[in-house]
């Protein structure tokens, strides 16, 4: 199978978005689990609600929410645009949108992870000198690493296969916003668009197979680091 | 040196701790629930008292009037848990580096540590490769190797079967001998009494200072605080050999104390703990019995306990405690003063090198 040059468009689109979306939400999504996991703050449940919403509301609502925010006459997005950063109608809406979906997947496999290190560990940690950066960059991050790329393997599946806030907020402009979901979707819509929705269905299962593997791989190695099976 | 005072109240659970520690092992000696780890994590900084001032080796660390606490990181100590708490992803070298790398401590000792600590062949090994004992003394390195000034052990050999308490056992003398200030906090009667030069005792929550061993466990609240039926006396000497060449007695300092025999050189000096119920009192030696100590001794002092009396005795080098009945008290005329001589069975008691 030859792949054609629309294909391999969708294909580069599709991954650059998922990519872009992993490695913004990624030190955020750390960040937000250490919190849940580790502090007990005011808002502390506010927090954890907003983080899980995309989870439960359909995924149209979250797209609507995001073109109102981040659209060019929402709050956000006019504050932004004078900066540069344009997300109505870009690859990079589509990646927010992505980001935004795959989002409470990755913090509760880290949460989890984070929970699975026990905090004596730290403590010990500290008696060795440790301040609490140096104990979470040497100590807890180490320990949660295999949740932390199951986290981020998850939230890059979601953000390959995210559909309904996608096209919500950033439409379906072929070769910017048009990934593989959408490009699927798109052809089925078309008469005879069947063949080549059926070629995209196998191009987007192969990707999808390639990440878990490569995920399965990369935990594995960390959990050996951690010298436990 | 180790100055503590401090108050903790949580919940019903109510701490007080006024003691200083000198130089050398101090045994921090309690039952479980007594306040024993409290103690220890006030020193180290993980828990914060309500009210007091700790000073380690000079240095304030914590003065809750100056509103001065020093977070853990910043105390120079070294804490040896319970559990050994390896960093399971880090192999043994790592571990052991760990501290001396965050306190920045040039070209830290870490041969002379894996010496002493007889962790040779161990160092590219993950730590659940390592048996429990392996894992302590890996958990000491590890502390030692931060370059504590003050260095504490909780419980190092709980948890340990015999065989891997006497692998230890001889690395902590070592290390009392070489290394930092130790607090060494401990429920074992057997442990303290060989490692101690002096005895903290934690009792319902209060810590205090009782001072030498021998003196220590002389108190009523050493045997509350070991859950003991009577106080035991603790006498020091140098090991001899018998006339059969085995070393089975013990020159208290002009008395020989009989004992089974001892599995050290002689010319060691060795501890020996006698339980006040394992000393009979006597007017006269007797003839035809069966006790091979028979030192003459005078009588201290005598206090009620429980249902019957102590009697404090000293002899020349050392002293000695005994549990009878008022009746006995009464019949041999104990008062303070009068020449006896105490009856030990060589069998009823227990040493350590």
């Amino acid at each position: 199978m030859t792949l054609t040059a629309a294909e391999i468009e969708i294909i580069a689109l599709s991954l650059k978005v998922a990519v872009t979306a992993v490695a913004f939400s990624l030190p955020l999504g750390v960040g937000a689990a250490w919190l849940l996991a580790r502090r007990r703050f005011p808002g502390r449940a506010l927090l954890s609600g907003l983080i899980h919403l995309p989870l439960v509301l359909p995924p149209v609502v979250t797209g609507y929410v995001l073109l109102a925010l981040f659209g060019r006459n929402g709050p956000v997005g006019a504050w932004l645009e004078p900066l540069g950063v344009v997300f109505a109608f870009d690859w990079t809406g589509a990646a927010l949108a992505a980001g935004v979906m795959g989002f409470p997947l990755m913090v509760r496999s880290v949460h989890l992870a984070f929970d699975m290190a026990d905090p004596g560990l730290e403590r010990a940690a500290a008696t060795l000198g440790a301040s609490p950066l140096v104990r979470f960059l040497t100590i807890t991050l180490p320990l949660a690493l295999p949740g932390v790329i199951a986290g981020a393997v998850l939230a890059f599946a979601k953000a390959l296969g995210e559909f309904g806030a996608t096209i919500t907020f950033v439409s379906s402009i072929p070769g910017e916003t048009r990934t593989l979901p959408l490009a699927i979707y798109g052809l089925t819509q078309v008469p005879g668009g069947e063949a080549a929705a059926l070629r995209l269905v196998l191009i987007s299962t192969a990707v999808s197979i390639s990440a878990l593997v490569a995920s399965e791989v990369l935990a594995r190695r960390a959990s050996a680091r951690r010298g436990r099976p | 040196m180790i100055e503590v005072q401090a108050e903790l109240t949580r919940g019903d659970f109510r701490f007080q701790a006024d003691f200083v520690a000198q130089s050398g092992v101090s045994v921090l000696f309690g039952r479980s629930g007594s306040g024993k780890t409290t103690a220890a994590d006030l020193i180290a900084g993980l828990l914060r008292p309500t009210k007091g001032r700790i000073v380690l080796n000079g240095e304030v660390v914590c003065d809750t009037q100056a509103r001065l606490d020093l977070p853990p990181w910043r105390r120079r100590i070294g804490y040896v848990f319970q559990d050994a708490r390896l960093f399971p992803h880090l192999n043994v070298r790592d571990n052991l580096l760990y501290g001396a790398r965050r306190r920045g401590v040039q070209s830290p000792p870490i041969d002379e540590v894996v010496g002493l600590l007889g962790l040779e062949g161990r160092l590219m090994q993950r730590p659940d490769a390592l048996s429990g004992g392996e894992a302590r003394r890996v958990a000491i390195g590890r502390a030692l190797l931060g370059d504590p000034g003050v260095l504490i052990l909780d419980e190092p050999l709980s948890g340990l079967d015999g065989a891997r308490r006497a692998e230890i056992l001889p690395y902590l003398d070592r290390l009392a001998r070489s290394g930092p200030p130790i607090l060494y906090i401990t429920h074992a009667v057997d442990e303290a009494a060989r490692l101690a030069d002096e005895v903290l005792l934690a009792v319902e929550g209060r810590v205090f200072n009782a001072g030498r061993p021998e003196l220590a466990f002389a108190r009523p609240e050493a045997a509350q605080a070991a859950g003991l039926g009577a106080p035991i006396s603790v006498v020091e000497g140098r090991a001899m050999a018998d006339g059969a060449g085995s070393v089975a007695a013990v020159d208290l300092g002009g008395a020989l104390f009989h004992t089974p025999r001892l599995d050290v050189a002689a010319g060691d000096r060795v501890r020996i703990v006698i339980d006040a119920r394992d000393v009979a009192l006597a007017l006269q030696p007797p003839a035809d019995a069966s006790f091979q100590n028979r030192l003459a001794v005078r009588v201290e002092a005598v206090e009620p306990w429980a249902d019957g009396q102590l009697v404090r005795l000293r002899g020349e080098g050392f002293g000695l405690t005994s549990l009878v009945t008022a009746q006995a008290v009464q019949a041999l005329g104990l008062t303070p003063g009068r020449p006896v001589v105490a009856l030990v069975k060589a069998t009823a008691t227990a040493r350590y090198a």
